[in-house]
């Protein structure tokens, strides 16, 4: 989903509306298509609808220090921005659960609230998320969404304590004594529950947060603030229950956290993209997106790094790696077709990896519907066997035209 | 054959078949005119509960005015309770006007499941919903609402909340689905919630959470887990316990106004009656002359059915079309008084339906059919020979008078007996009424044959051939001239009965008036003096006016309404010092030991509350408060006629401490002696110009409450009028058909020598007797009218003692009425007959 | 008494003129009782009714005690009609709504504008004189048709007119009835010496008359021819 969220095609303010609309409405166009005449009002309705308010926000188009807590809370003066947490569960028993809960703002008009006293209900973000949960014994994959405004309580973003949440759906600073061992990061607990999951972690970060592209500016296009500020905390040890009905799980894992905050990531060339996260059992990961051109090439500005065990990185150019799907499985409810098996190789770091979803079918139900599961790797480093977990995200394969026939 | 010199004859009498058509039409165009205009109302009501509940089943509402919306924050972000919406509600007015619209703040991320209509708050992908969030006075209105204020996207409406105007801009259109939706949406002027609170000074607040609970056993537990979050003072409820509650307000005002349509369909039977008892008289020869031809009594009997059932059915066809008309002007006079005096409500249509025009057809049908019955059964039964005797059905009806007159004496026992029952039951005064009515049209025939007797031995040397023919023809002609004489003295005993309950309830109003408006200016928000404001002026008017030097006290008041078993009452909390007391006059409780126990927590309630719930003096009311249940002694039972839905009256002091409400609804100012009530509103008005609000003198608002309470009763006098419409068609059949009947007997008169103004005069003579036989006749019965509206049937309904105000001008009104009404019929056969070609009449048979 | 100067009838009924009566022509004598013969549809009762002033002429002139009927007003000619005339018709002569003697005293009422207790005298012993007696209360509906008739009768002469108009008296009777009713008329108006233009189509009255015309085609004749 996070790819997007950078289209603005899909995701500037009026699409996230439309998103959220859609919701509402589910056979358009009851409106009348009335002339936007002329107001002698303060606000005209022509201000809040067109796409040019992005100039409105700034723009990811320089390294700025990262710090913490700051950084984990809202960027306002930027358009969007998102908390995306994945992670590979393991019940006492072994069952496998993979989950992903993710909330994205959505800046709307940073200026065009000039109430004094506004109500409490007044809003400049629209908050999305997602939720999903993929039952690997259970062969059952959960998904589902929210939307609300980011005000009255509803859904919002704070840096110290950090929260982040979407009604009930949160993520929030664990005890204050999590940080006082000099770390950055604290203890974060995630709560999410819709019928008939709930989740309940605890995240504690054993690596320094990762700071992507250079010093966490990730550049995705050809112009200047075609980028998002971008870092990740990659080994999150989870602690905590998870149920499904009535059954509920002591599970431990790693989870995955990306944050990420940018106005206009993308170039109008790219159409979609597959984001590998993965966490290795010999304490590295590895993160890798590949853009997707119209033509269906790769783009130049896809990217990775993989993260020894120490939390140094080294970064991954296209060229260095290839990634070829092994078997695809088509959606019976959209009837996309997706690559759902991967063979990943990194020559020069003598790394081969054969990437498996803990199932194929991890499209999420929204409204927007892309595949996004729990993968487990096997694969080797130089001769020695290697394993692991991972998260991979597809996205752009709605429209065979817009990656093209040729598929990689 | 048969069939063929019936309809010939029909055909013949073409004035007096459209008469009887005519009347059975507005007998049931009155019935199906009333039940229209109800009906939509009714269904008017429903949509614009539907439109604000949309699918909610349950809704979390507060025990004062609104609810903190830190609540639904709770509910929803805290607790995860989905399918829960926040709305914040309220009436605007279009400034200068009466128009309100309904303003519907909602948040558009929670609405999916709860207002399909909203679906269509979108666009394409420039959608309006970021303007919709954001614009600080955004609103969306109807397509129809928006033509009907000529507004387009982007234009500015202006609508007063309360003491402010604002300013809306109409970022979006909504154009319905479907009929159904295009209805939903009228008046509705739909915000977001943030815009709808700060428009309508409720921030932090709403109206109330929407919520859907499934009828499941899950349900329940849902229900309960809301009812365990909900702090102190809210309550989880059925989404229609509210509505249900307003509903019921008006159902005493439904029923009369029903009853009333049923009177005119009474006195419309005896049209019906007269015109069939009629048409077996005039052809008595003739079915005479078809018994000796052997036609059968059962096919005589058929023959007379069958022609009152085309009358019937023809005038039920244009009855049905007449009520429809006439529903549409009634739904307006009928919306208007809701509106006044129970709750905003605007009909858009009249709505028919089937149930409607099948009970126009039963009433009309039936209703002819059973009149019909008694001289079809007549005229079957009479031998051939008697038939052709016309002495012999009059002294028939001599013969039976006895037997007449008892069962009229019973059913007035059995009336008075069920009036006399104690009961609160509306219906059972009706159920009551009814048999007194018929007992007492019954006791007609017995009453000619007196009157005349008396007029002929009285004074009928004294007036003339002319006039003892008159009024011996009248008894001569008992058979007819009875039913007309009792049609026309029911409809004027209605009109007795219904103006002089009218001026009963109106002298007491006023009398009322005089007392409760004590003060010399009367400050309020503006739109309806009786009904409740949603939004209150502030503190900040009251210590601004308590300021003037030229103001020696003031006395506020804040009307807001509780739900009290199952019923919508007013509660008014008032700040009110010691002179300014005895604007209220108590029935029940010792004034001094009343506000006694108001200062200490009690209560006052007013009448209708203590008859609708049988509460005193001594005994105590339960009410929700933020606290929960509490209990509340009742000092004293007041006066009052201002509510019908019954009030109760609590300390602001008191009233503080168990809600929250603020502000104020209304305040009374009273003058220092030396000041003159102009002055004092002068000097009121500037300070209080720059708000929207209503200033009024004493006088101002006397005058004003009485010309709503007028305008309460114009349903009423209209229904009364038609009542009497549909007995001067009666009376003017009858005559015309008992003059016409005549026509060859006048000739043989004028023949005789008498002059053309002797013929009129006899014929004028006897329907003005008729006239004054019925209007003497409709005295006692309008006073057991007046009498049984204002003590039964008023206080049944509306819980008011009224005290009867009996005014002669009703009584010579009345008379003037009947014996105007039948002279005015007897015209044009009295012109008819005076003027008529002797020679042809002669030669008639 | 009477006297009929060329007056002629006609209906008009929109499309055509139906003439009724010729230039006819008629002198009757103070105390003379004329019979006038025709067929049904003759014009006997239009004869009849012009000369009570019913109806008026469309030609001509009718003289009563020499004055000009056609020159008077409607409401002049029902107060002569009502001083000086009396009716007897074939069928329905008498007010239903009335009692015999209300029928009776009809005209003396409309003469007198009163009556007193010498003219219920007078009725019931006029009601005696036609047979009668005892039945002042009865309603004309009660009466067979020749009692109602002799009431009638009764009526015509009660107030004392100068000239009686009978149009078929006996029209409605059968022979036997008719015949008494007949010879009750006769008596009673020659008793009185009143004045009578009778109208029939019966032979039978022919006897009693001082002079009889015959009425054919609107045109009036002397009838000698069968006597």
């Amino acid at each position: 989903m996070k790819y997007m969220i950078f289209m603005n095609r899909c995701i500037s303010t009026n699409s996230i509306i439309l998103i959220l609309l859609t919701g509402l409405l589910t056979h358009g166009c009851g409106l009348s298509e009335e002339e936007k005449g002329r107001s002698d009002s303060q606000y005209r309705v022509s201000d809040f609808m067109s796409g040019r308010d992005t100039a409105l926000f700034k723009r990811a188009d320089k390294p700025r220090p990262i710090q913490f807590p700051r950084d984990l809370g809202a960027h306002p003066a930027y358009k969007t921005e998102w908390w995306y947490y994945t992670g590979n569960l393991s019940a006492d028993n072994g069952r496998r659960f993979g989950y992903e809960l993710t909330i994205f703002r959505s800046g709307l008009r940073p200026d065009a609230l000039k109430i004094g006293n506004p109500s409490a209900w007044r809003t400049k973000h629209l908050y999305m998320a997602h939720l999903a949960i993929t039952d690997a014994a259970g062969e059952e994959f959960y998904s589902y969404e929210r939307y609300a405004r980011g005000a009255a309580g509803l859904a919002g973003a704070q840096s110290d304590p950090f929260k982040v949440w979407l009604e009930n759906w949160q993520v929030r600073r664990g005890s204050e004594s999590s940080l006082s061992s000099g770390k950055k990061i604290p203890d974060m607990l995630l709560q999410a529950q819709a019928e008939p999951i709930s989740l309940d972690l605890r995240l504690q970060s054993v690596k320094p947060p990762v700071l992507q592209g250079d010093r966490g500016l990730d550049q995705k296009g050809p112009e200047s603030g075609n980028a998002s500020y971008y870092f990740s905390l990659t080994r999150l040890e989870s602690k905590g229950t998870l149920s499904i009905g009535k059954k509920s799980f002591e599970v431990t894992g790693w989870s995955w956290m990306d944050r990420e905050w940018s106005t206009s990531a993308l170039g109008k060339d790219q159409v979609g993209w597959d984001w590998f996260a993965l966490q290795l059992s010999d304490n590295r990961e590895i993160m890798y997106y590949r853009l997707c051109n119209k033509d269906g090439s790769a783009s130049a500005y896809s990217n990775g790094v993989i993260i020894d065990s120490t939390g140094q990185k080294i970064s991954i150019a296209p060229d260095d790696i290839s990634i070829a799907p092994q078997a695809y499985w088509t959606s019976p409810t959209t009837g996309v077709r997706y690559p759902v098996r991967w063979q990943m190789n990194i020559p020069e770091q003598n790394i081969k990896l054969e990437i498996i979803p803990l199932l194929e079918n991890q499209e999420l139900q929204t409204r927007f519907k892309y595949w996004e599961g729990a993968v487990s790797i096997i694969g080797k480093y130089k001769n020695e066997t290697l394993d692991g977990y991972g998260y991979v995200e597809l996205t752009g394969y709605d429209d065979e035209v817009n990656r093209g026939s040729s598929k990689r | 054959m048969l069939w063929r010199s019936s309809l010939r004859y029909l055909l013949k009498h073409p004035l007096q078949v459209a008469l009887s058509v005519l009347g059975v039409a507005l007998g049931v165009a009155v019935v199906v005119g009333i039940d229209l205009s109800i009906q939509s109302a009714g269904r008017a009501f429903e949509q614009s509960t539907d439109r604000v509940a949309g699918k909610a089943t349950h809704r979390v509402v507060s025990v004062d005015e609104g609810l903190n919306d830190s609540v639904y924050t709770h509910l929803r972000a805290r607790h995860g309770i989905r399918k829960i919406a926040p709305v914040v509600e309220q009436y605007v007015y279009i400034p200068g006007t009466e128009n309100q619209l309904h303003v519907m703040g909602v948040d558009p991320f929670a609405e999916p499941p709860f207002r399909p209509y909203l679906e269509q708050l979108q666009a394409a992908e420039d959608g309006p919903l970021s303007s919709f969030l954001m614009h600080p006075s955004g609103a969306v209105l109807s397509k129809g609402t928006a033509d009907e204020l000529d507004l387009k996207i982007s234009d500015t409406l202006q609508v007063r909340v309360g003491d402010q105007i604002q300013n809306v801009e109409l970022i979006g259109i909504l154009k319905g689905r479907d009929q159904y939706n295009r209805q939903v949406l009228e008046d509705l002027l739909i915000l977001d919630v943030s815009t709808a609170q700060e428009m309508l000074g409720m921030k932090g607040k709403l109206s109330y959470i929407d919520v859907i609970i499934p009828q499941s056993e899950m349900g329940t537990v849902k229900a309960d887990r809301i009812r365990s979050l909900l702090p102190g003072g809210l309550e989880l409820q059925r989404s229609n316990t509210r509505s249900a509650a307003i509903e019921k307000m008006i159902s005493a005002f439904k029923t009369n106004l029903q009853s009333l349509s049923f009177l005119a369909l009474i006195v419309g039977m005896f049209l019906i009656y007269n015109t069939m008892t009629f048409s077996v008289l005039q052809r008595r020869a003739q079915i005479g002359r078809l018994q000796a031809l052997g036609v059968t009594r059962s096919e005589i009997f058929r023959l007379i059915l069958v022609e009152a059932g085309a009358i019937g059915l023809l005038g039920t066809v244009v009855g049905l079309v007449g009520g429809y008309v006439l529903g549409g002007g009634l739904v307006e006079l009928v919306t208007r008084t809701i509106n006044d005096i129970y709750f905003n409500l605007s009909v858009r249509e009249v709505a028919v339906n089937a149930g409607i025009i099948l009970k126009g057809v039963a009433l009309g049908l039936g209703a002819t059919l059973l009149t019909a019955l008694i001289p079809a059964r007549e005229a079957a039964r009479s031998s051939p020979r008697v038939s052709l005797s016309r002495s012999s059905v009059e002294k028939g009806l001599l013969d039976r008078l006895p037997t007449i007159s008892a069962i009229g004496f019973i059913l007035i026992g059995v009336g008075s007996a069920i009036l006399l029952y104690p009961s609160n039951q509306i219906f059972l005064g009706y159920a009551g009424l009814l048999p007194v009515i018929i007992g007492y049209a019954l006791l007609t025939p017995l009453f000619v044959v007196g009157m005349v007797w008396f007029v002929r031995r009285g004074i009928g040397s004294v007036s003339g051939l002319s006039g003892r023919m008159a009024v011996q023809n009248i008894k001569d002609q008992l058979s007819r001239s009875s039913v007309a004489i009792a049609a026309l003295a029911v409809a004027v005993a209605a009109t007795i009965g219904v103006s002089t309950s009218i001026s009963s309830f109106r002298d007491t109003v006023e009398n009322w008036l005089q007392y409760r408006l004590q003060a010399d200016v009367f400050v309020s928000v503006p739109g309806n003096v009786s009904r409740r404001q949603a939004r209150t002026m502030d503190e900040e008017v009251v210590s601004d006016i308590k300021d003037l030097g030229e103001v020696k006290a003031v006395h506020t008041l804040l009307r807001t309404s509780r739900i009290y078993e199952g019923s919508v009452v007013d509660m008014e909390a008032i700040e009110i010092t010691l002179p300014g007391r005895d604007r209220y006059r108590f029935k029940e409780g010792d004034p001094k030991q009343a506000w006694n126990i108001l200062e200490k927590g009690g209560v006052l309630i007013s009448e209708p509350m203590a008859f609708d719930h049988e509460v005193t003096v001594g005994d105590s009311i339960n009410l929700e408060t933020r606290r929960g249940k509490r209990s509340f002694p009742v000092g004293g039972v007041f006066y009052d006629y201002s509510s019908d839905i019954g009030t109760i009256l609590m300390d602001r002091g008191i009233f503080n401490n168990h809600y929250r409400e603020q502000g104020y609804t209304s305040f009374s100012i009273v003058g220092h002696s030396n000041v003159e009530a102009e002055q004092l509103t002068d000097v009121v008005e500037r300070k209080l110009a720059n708000r929207q609000l209503s200033i009024r003198s004493n006088k101002e608002l006397r005058t004003l409450s009485m010309q709503i309470f007028d305008r309460t009763f114009t349903v009423t006098r209209v229904l009364q009028m038609l009542t009497v419409l549909v007995a001067l068609i009666g009376v003017f059949s009858a005559l015309m058909a008992i003059q016409l009947e005549r026509t060859r007997e006048i000739g043989m008169l004028r023949a005789l020598g008498f002059t053309r103004r002797q013929i009129s005069g006899v014929m004028l003579g006897q329907t003005g007797a008729m006239g004054t036989i019925a209007g003497l006749l409709a005295l006692p019965l309008g006073f057991v009218l007046a009498v049984v509206l204002v003590y039964v049937i008023n206080k049944r309904s509306f819980g008011w003692t009224l005290e009867l105000a009996w005014s002669y001008e009703v009584l010579w009104q009345a008379m003037g009425i009947a014996v105007g009404a039948a002279l005015l019929s007897g015209l044009y056969p009295a012109i008819k007959m005076a003027g008529m070609n002797v020679v042809r009449a002669l030669r008639e048979e | 008494m009477v006297e009929l100067q060329k007056v002629s009838k006609q209906y008009d009924d929109g499309t055509t003129k139906h003439p009724v009566l010729q230039e006819l022509s008629l002198k009757v004598n103070a105390g003379e009782i004329v019979v006038i013969l025709g067929k049904s549809g003759s014009g006997k009762s239009t004869l009849l009714n012009l000369i009570s002033g019913i109806d008026t002429p469309s030609g001509g002139s009718i003289l009563l005690d020499g004055e000009a009927v056609s020159n008077q007003t409607d409401r002049e000619r029902t107060l002569f009609r009502r001083r000086h005339m009396g009716f007897v018709f074939q069928f329905f002569n008498l007010v239903p709504t009335l009692t015999v003697q209300e029928n009776l005293l009809l005209p003396r009422e409309l003469v007198q504008g009163r009556v007193a207790e010498a003219d219920e005298h007078d009725a019931k012993q006029l009601l005696k004189g036609v047979g009668l007696e005892g039945r002042h209360d009865s309603y004309p509906d009660q009466l067979s048709g020749g009692e109602q008739q002799r009431v009638a009768i009764a009526r015509a002469i009660i107030h004392d007119p100068k000239l009686i108009l009978a149009d078929e008296p006996t029209g409605n009777l059968d022979y036997e009835t008719g015949e008494t009713v007949l010879r009750l008329l006769d008596e009673m108006v020659r008793k009185k010496q009143k004045t009578m233009i009778m109208a029939t189509h019966s032979r039978e009255v022919i006897g009693m008359a001082d002079r009889v015309f015959q009425l054919y085609q609107g045109k009036l004749t002397k009838d000698n021819l069968e006597l």
